[in-house]
């Protein structure tokens, strides 16, 4: 009995070593950068294990403001915003059409906008490259959103797909003997019985537009109207010429904070939107 | 955050597949077309289109500069294959980052879950730190490790000299020896959550009563995942894979940001040599190129991981 006890104990105690380590692993870099973006260059270099002697505050003014980076969150908040809003309302359209109505054609129009979640980034990058010149809407705010519309439809569709088919057909019919019009069917029935789902696919279509690198690096690296992730990284090209470390690291910390931030807020959607595509079901 | 190759979807339970009433009273052909209009020209004119001809261009030679693009059958192919050693390096750098640091990141995850499946206490605060790295820009996640991994400054060379282990202190980004694999820590770092938070979601659904008793059976901790929760496990093993052979053919603001391939092509991988090859050397026809057999890549890896698993769970 007492050697299951201590065997009991021993695997207990390796559970949380892994557990706490891996935890540690996850946290530590996290927490360095916070700290780092509170000491000046000087001591950045001298000892980069210690903590801030004094609080340098004035990093994250110089990254703000000299470093540019308010108009960067301002540029990812308009076109993140922007694309957000009409990918969720075009993506739910079309989920509402396949998930609620036969015709011919459905499933191969339903798998035609899932294969968009299996097709390498970069494949098209070229011709899209052309296209958008053509269009003049290269290095344009509206050239950028219309792209991210384009690339991050598939994930929405799926997940309000499955949404709209659930719901219940007797509602739908009894707005409609009501008089209600098929659109206001849509709109004032189902779409509010979907708003789990639009929450669930808006924090991650959130979350992926505000990280979203290359595609912004290609069609929107104008200075002036660059997102946060492209800014952040011209930046740190800039910033190590004039080793100004601490504001970047400050900058640094300005980017990754709405994220986390926003991911606390709703982490229980958001695991149980990571697993929706595998394991329910 | 991509997902899904097309198979692991599964759909909801059909509650009303068809609606009489709609159908009948309102011709719904109308609103369907309507409906479907603005997200399938989205989709069509800016995804579907340039796909199609990106594959088109790869049989074509042509630049940024030049107005028309010359047909010459398969000859950025063939250069590809046969004469480009970059391009090479770049596939093995990716199917590295999808062997090597994709099986890590799986033992390691399928650990880290089975610990937090076995786990009362800290359960809920562990699940939700994991996912830090993964919802954090990839670009912030990769200048930030190299700061960590910074010769002068990092604190990995810091407490290297802590310890007086001076000798061991590298440019662990900067010197061929240790580029890639430096890469593949930062890679693993930043995937390694998302595939406990699904390995998790699969061991929760394996029903009780199997393992129970395998337990009553007189099986050990061990046994019971080896023999039991692990077969169970299969399909979302096989999807994890698929995720991690799309997500290892997309790596590209890593790599870029870490040292942009630098030392000379030892991290270079393949999307990092497409965006070279189109915006600095503007061969637009080879980039198309390098896109369809980074595609090809992606199936042929696909397809392996299918065949290889699906023969594995016959034999169960």
């Amino acid at each position: 009995m007492r050697r299951i006890v201590a065997a009991r104990t021993v695997s207990r105690a390796c559970r949380y070593a892994l557990l706490g380590g891996h935890g540690l692993l996850v946290l530590f870099p996290m927490l360095w950068l916070l700290t780092t973006s509170l000491k000046d260059t000087w001591s950045i270099f001298k000892d980069p294990w210690k903590l801030p002697e004094t609080l340098q505050w004035v990093n994250y003014s110089k990254a703000w403001i000299s470093g540019g980076l308010g108009w960067k969150f301002w540029n990812s908040m308009v076109v993140d915003l922007v694309a957000l809003t009409v990918i969720l309302l075009v993506a739910a359209m079309a989920a509402y059409a396949l998930a609620r109505f036969k015709f011919p054609g459905n499933r191969v129009i339903y798998y035609l906008f899932l294969s968009g979640m299996a097709l390498p980034v970069f494949l098209a990058i070229v011709p899209l490259f052309m296209l958008m010149t053509d269009l003049h809407l290269l290095n344009t705010r509206v050239g950028l959103i219309t792209i991210y519309v384009a690339y991050m439809l598939s994930f929405p569709i799926f997940i309000l797909y499955g949404f709209f088919k659930t719901l219940p057909g007797e509602l739908a019919e009894a707005a409609l003997i009501d008089g209600c019009t098929p659109f206001g069917v849509f709109w004032r029935v189902m779409l509010p019985l979907a708003k789990p789902g639009l929450v669930t696919a808006g924090i991650f279509v959130f979350i992926g537009l505000w990280n979203e690198y290359p595609l912004a690096l290609v069609f929107l690296s104008k200075g002036e109207l660059q997102t946060l992730p492209v800014g952040i990284a011209s930046l740190t090209m800039t910033q190590r010429y004039q080793a100004d470390w601490g504001a970047l690291f400050a900058a640094l910390t300005i980017s990754v904070i709405p994220t986390v931030f926003f991911y606390t807020l709703f982490q229980r959607q958001i695991q149980a939107g990571l697993t929706a595509g595998a394991v329910k079901g | 955050m991509r997902r899904s190759d097309g198979n692991p979807i599964r759909e909801a339970e059909p509650g009303g597949q068809k609606l009489p009433g709609l159908a009948y009273l309102h011709r719904p052909s109308r609103l369907i077309v309507l409906f479907l209009a603005p997200a399938l020209l989205f989709y069509l004119v800016f995804y579907i289109y340039p796909m199609a001809k990106a594959m088109f261009l790869s049989f074509h030679r042509g630049s940024a500069t030049s107005e028309e693009f010359v047909y010459v059958g398969t000859e950025n192919f063939q250069k590809l294959l046969l004469h480009d050693s970059a391009f090479w390096t770049s596939l093995w750098h990716n199917l590295e980052l999808v062997v090597v640091a994709g099986t890590v990141t799986l033992v390691l995850a399928l650990a880290l879950a089975m610990a937090l499946t076995q786990t009362g206490r800290g359960r809920g605060f562990f699940r939700v730190i994991f996912l830090f790295p993964n919802v954090m820009p990839v670009v912030a996640a990769a200048i930030l490790w190299s700061f960590v991994l910074n010769p002068s400054f990092g604190i990995v060379n810091g407490l290297l000299r802590q310890l007086k282990l001076e000798s061991f202190c590298r440019a662990w980004l900067g010197e061929p020896q240790t580029a890639l694999w430096a890469v593949m820590v930062i890679q693993i770092w930043a995937a390694v959550g998302f595939y406990v938070v699904l390995l998790y979601a699969g061991i929760l659904n394996v029903p009780r009563q199997y393992t129970e008793a395998a337990r009553l059976d007189g099986a050990n901790g061990f046994q019971v995942f080896w023999h039991v929760t692990l077969p169970m496990l299969t399909e979302i093993l096989r999807i994890a894979i698929i995720y991690i052979v799309i997500g290892s053919a997309n790596t590209f603001a890593l790599v870029f940001l870490v040292n942009e391939g630098e030392p000379r092509r030892h991290t270079e991988v393949l999307m990092t040599y497409l965006y070279e090859q189109a915006f600095r050397n503007g061969n637009f026809g080879y980039a198309c190129s390098i896109g369809v057999m980074t595609l090809v890549f992606v199936i042929g890896l696909a397809a392996t991981v299918n065949l290889l698993i699906r023969k594995e769970s016959v034999e169960l």
